[in-house]
């Protein structure tokens, strides 16, 4: 994370602010434009918002998001569902057993949470 | 003025000090601390709130019994463990009344005063990770003995023609204090208050505020009526409505203070 002259962290300006801002400087523009264009703009903004429910945000891996969107490429669909799809089939592998989440669980250094996921290399997940 | 070197500070390292402070009234101080402290403490951290102003708004904004702590830690001496109030899983508040005037008239005559909080936070706080220090609308004893033992102060600031004049008497005032070699506060992040999106006149001032403190500025709270009737149920909004704009924005707040509070424990 960036660092400012005192080594403090240096936010930049903060995203949550700049929404903010080009989110009213959205409407004034509107306000201005004929009123077939500004129900188009409202129509995309409603379907916008339609998917913000299912949007999450994770880290994960470099080489993870990397493969997903390769693979994405390969099949012509988006990267969301194929890590749609490798959820779906660890949840199925998580409910009958298969996979045994407790074997993955390591004590994790931060205060925030107890523990972290963490795929141990193969051959140590029995112990 | 100079207020001395406490044989305390030296010694003992509490958790990270948050300073909510501004000179002007009614510009969310008590809403930012209890969110801010309520937030972390949700997350894992133990928590110190300490109500200094006289008003006592924390305790109806948590919804436990009003009362006062402040007078019995600060000038009796009692452990926090035995006179706070447990108002949530990880938060730990000192709670403050009228009865606080009588602190200051104490203190008036007491030399080092202003490093009262300092000098009790260190000497009795060591298992609290994170204090937050929710200050008077005026400039006195407790305000700048909280600026004082603060590690990182935050401003909240309405939106209105006056705020950014507010933040800047601030921040002088912190600068004349960081000339103490005690004082080692930092300007953490302003928050934009009362957020109208409907008038203009917010928009011009959260401009000027992003002008002129760039990225000091934090999430914006807008102006919410989930926030009023929250506190009249004595809940935060993390339990009343944590969907609600003002809900979801005292959030990425606390996304702030973590960071800050994470980084500064890696420093230490």
């Amino acid at each position: 994370m960036a660092k400012n002259d005192d080594n403090l962290i240096d936010f930049g300006l903060d995203p949550a602010v700049e929404a903010v801002i080009h989110g009213h400087e959205r409407n004034q523009e509107m306000r201005s434009m004929p009123l077939a264009e500004r129900r188009k703009l409202k129509r995309e903004q409603a379907k916008a918002d339609k998917r913000k429910p299912r949007r999450f945000a994770v880290d994960m891996d470099e080489d993870l998001i990397e493969w997903a969107k390769e693979t994405g490429e390969k099949y012509s669909c988006p990267a969301s569902q194929i890590i749609q799809l490798a959820v779906q089939l660890m949840k199925d592998d998580v409910s009958s057993g298969t996979v045994n989440l407790h074997d993955y669980r390591v004590p994790a250094n931060g205060p925030r949470y107890e523990n972290r996921i963490f795929r141990k290399p193969v051959g140590e997940n029995s112990s | 003025m100079y207020f001395g070197k406490s044989k305390y500070i030296e010694k003992k390292e509490c958790g990270m000090i948050f300073t909510v402070v501004n000179q002007k009234g009614g510009v969310g101080k008590t809403t930012t601390a209890v969110h801010g402290a309520a937030g972390l403490a949700r997350r894992g951290y133990k928590t110190l709130l300490v109500d200094l102003d006289a008003q006592g708004n924390t305790a109806d904004t948590l919804g436990i019994e009003a009362g006062n702590d402040l007078y019995p830690w600060l000038i009796g001496n009692k452990k926090v463990s035995a006179i706070g109030v447990e108002a949530r899983e990880n938060l730990m508040v000192i709670r403050s009344d009228k009865e606080t005037a009588k602190i200051k008239t104490i203190l008036a005559g007491e030399p080092f005063r202003e490093m009262i909080l300092i000098n009790h936070l260190h000497k009795y706080q060591l298992d609290y990770e994170v204090v937050v220090l929710d200050c008077p609308p005026s400039v006195d004893v407790l305000h700048t003995a909280a600026l004082m033992a603060a590690d990182r102060v935050i401003i909240p600031t309405k939106l209105e023609q006056l705020s950014s004049k507010g933040v800047s008497e601030m921040m002088r005032a912190m600068a004349t204090l960081r000339q103490q070699p005690t004082c080692r506060c930092e300007l953490a992040g302003i928050i934009p208050t009362f957020y109208d999106k409907v008038t203009s006149e917010s928009h011009i001032q959260l401009l000027n505020l992003t002008k002129a403190f760039n990225g000091k500025v934090w999430p914006v709270i807008p102006q919410d009526t989930q926030v009023r009737e929250a506190s009249r149920a004595g809940q935060t909004l993390f339990e009343f409505a944590p969907r609600s704009r003002a809900g979801e924005a005292y959030d990425q707040v606390v996304d702030r203070m973590e960071v800050i509070f994470r980084d500064g424990k890696k420093r230490r």
